[in-house]
């Protein structure tokens, strides 16, 4: 197989000539910057790459990026993409969503395509409010939350939207960060190689109706003590001096953190994204405390299973294989399979 | 339901009408270099489709009002009156066939109009009633949006209009906004198909007071 031309493109050749219209002070911007950015590493002719979304700020999104865009219908882009990647595997697919359209109206969408595996690059934008309506809760506002429309404060359990993924077979789960470009254009990387379903939580800051939400895992006097970096095969070590670590306790089901000097190095779990079982990317992501405290962001589960599309495909070419009939016979055929009569 | 059946005409696959789409694959702006994915086929009214893999041809389709010809996103209270008319006026554009009236007397003064599942009972109705030598006419629309061109130029041709209806007048409210046809609703919501007999019953209490 002979090498790939490379492009040379650049993040301007993604950016659409429409004026961006998201609030001053948004965190979709640097979101959109980092994909920007980070598309031209895919080496994907701006043809051949799709971005699709439902409906709220964040899937104003694919107006902005100058590849083919569908702004589709209310948590409705997993199930559009689908169609779209299964019959056009020569497409990079993308679904752009938030908390509201992924995790309220289009819940079943979601799920069934990440149990199906199919090969889409999903990424979530999760403010954990409903921004577009002005100030609503979402499915991913925490309890006792005030907002417009919940007055005496939510009294709803919220989703924790990777834990709903792998519950859900996800093949590819990871969370970052808007304000974190680095990381964020890492995670993508991942993503966009992974063949299957990849979901990304990005937490994305509302700076009108939920702003800071996130500032425990921003701000430099906090974000270390906060946030655990996952990385494949390193020691699970986090704090500005390294002082917390991530453990299995014996007898227990889940992961707990516990101070790394009181800990033997040898109890210390060492991230491993590819491991089988999804328990275990299942007790990272229930980690984090109400205050965002131990808030694992990178890859949490990355494990191979044959995407939906491959399976599909190889069915149909299975079925046009060593057939010698026009498609119109094979209709007539099929139409006239069973039982049917002629009535004079 | 697994049991049920009813039949179903096959047909020639060989006359099905050809529905391949002829996609967009040149620019088709005057600079020969731009894409406006919001030109219109000045017959139908139809956009260019180009799909995704197709180079130049990159554009955004979605929700928010665009821009005639360009698919910007647009704000413009003109330009959002203009293409809510033009999505209209591409809907008249489909053809739709002329209505068909059967009058077999020739000499009907009402005509029963009906959509839908009602055209088993509304026929029946009106041939019993024609058994008993009175005249009435029946015509079943097939299409709704656009209707028929003839429509009102039928509806006008009697002096009752009567429209039999499984809900509470969805098209009689219709017809009388529309063609301004002081239509006569018979409605029954009981999950139950109208019978015959019961519409050849209406049906003669208005050929009564015609």
């Amino acid at each position: 197989m002979s090498e790939p031309v490379a492009l040379k493109l650049t993040a301007k050749d993604f950016k659409s000539d429409q004026e961006v219209r998201w609030c001053p002070g948004c965190g979709d911007y640097a979101i959109l910057a980092a994909v920007q950015g980070f598309m031209p590493e895919l080496n994907i002719p701006r043809e051949n790459i799709v971005f699709v979304s439902g409906i709220g700020c964040s899937s104003r999104f694919p107006y902005y990026m100058n590849t083919y865009g569908m702004h589709s219908i209310h948590g409705r882009a997993p199930a559009i993409a689908t169609g779209l990647s299964v019959s056009r595997p020569d497409l990079s697919v993308w679904v752009v969503t938030g908390d509201g359209d992924a995790l309220s109206i289009g819940g079943n969408h979601l799920i069934h395509a990440l149990r199906r595996n199919v090969n889409l690059k999903i990424l979530l934008f999760n403010n954990r409010i409903y921004g577009l309506t002005k100030g609503q809760y979402s499915p991913t506002s925490e309890v006792g939350k005030i907002t417009k429309s919940t007055p005496s404060g939510s009294a709803d359990a919220p989703f924790n939207p990777l834990s709903l993924a792998l519950g859900a077979e996800a093949t590819f789960v990871a969370r970052t960060i808007d304000s974190d470009r680095k990381h964020l254009q890492s995670v993508l990387r991942a993503a966009a190689e992974h063949q299957g379903s990849a979901f990304v939580e990005i937490y994305q800051n509302c700076n009108i109706f939920n702003d800071g939400a996130f500032d425990s895992l921003k701000e430099p006097a906090t974000r270390d003590d906060f946030l655990i970096r996952l990385e494949h095969g390193q020691p699970i070590t986090f704090g500005s001096g390294g002082q917390f670590c991530v453990v299995h306790p014996p007898g227990g089901f889940g992961l707990e953190v516990r101070p790394t000097a009181d800990t033997p190095a040898g109890e210390i779990v060492v991230h491993d994204a590819t491991v089988a079982d999804p328990a275990y990317a299942f007790a990272l992501s229930r980690l984090p405390g109400l205050d965002l405290s131990n808030t694992p962001i990178g890859v949490f589960r990355s494990v191979a299973r044959p995407s939906y599309d491959s399976v599909v495909q190889e069915q149909v070419a299975a079925a046009k294989a060593g057939v010698d009939q026009t498609p119109e016979q094979q209709l007539s055929a099929l139409l006239g399979s069973g039982d049917t009569w002629t009535i004079l | 339901m697994a049991n049920g059946s009813e039949p179903w005409l096959l047909p020639d696959v060989e006359s099905l009408p050809d529905l391949r789409v002829e996609f967009a694959t040149e620019p088709n702006g005057e600079d020969g270099t731009t894409f406006l994915p919001y030109l219109r086929d000045p017959q139908t009214l139809a956009r260019p489709w180009a799909v995704p893999g197709t180079p130049g041809l990159e554009h955004r389709i979605g929700g928010l009002e665009k821009a005639d010809k360009t698919g910007d996103i647009s704000y413009d209270p003109a330009n959002h009156d203009f293409m809510v008319r033009t999505r209209a006026a591409r809907i008249e554009t489909i053809p739709v066939p002329d209505i068909e009236v059967e009058d077999p007397h020739g000499d009907a003064e009402v005509l029963v109009l009906g959509w839908g599942s009602t055209y088993g009972p509304i026929g029946a109705a009106c041939r019993g009633l024609r058994r008993r030598g009175l005249s009435v006419a029946q015509a079943h629309l097939r299409h709704l949006a656009p209707m028929p061109a003839n429509l009102g130029e039928v509806l006008r041709r009697y002096d009752r209009v009567v429209i039999p209806e499984m809900n509470l007048g969805q098209l009689a409210h219709v017809i009388r906004a529309r063609y301004l046809v002081d239509a006569i609703g018979y409605n029954q919501v009981r999950g139950l198909p109208f019978t015959a007999a019961e519409l050849e019953t209406m049906l003669e209490e208005v050929l009564k007071n015609v």
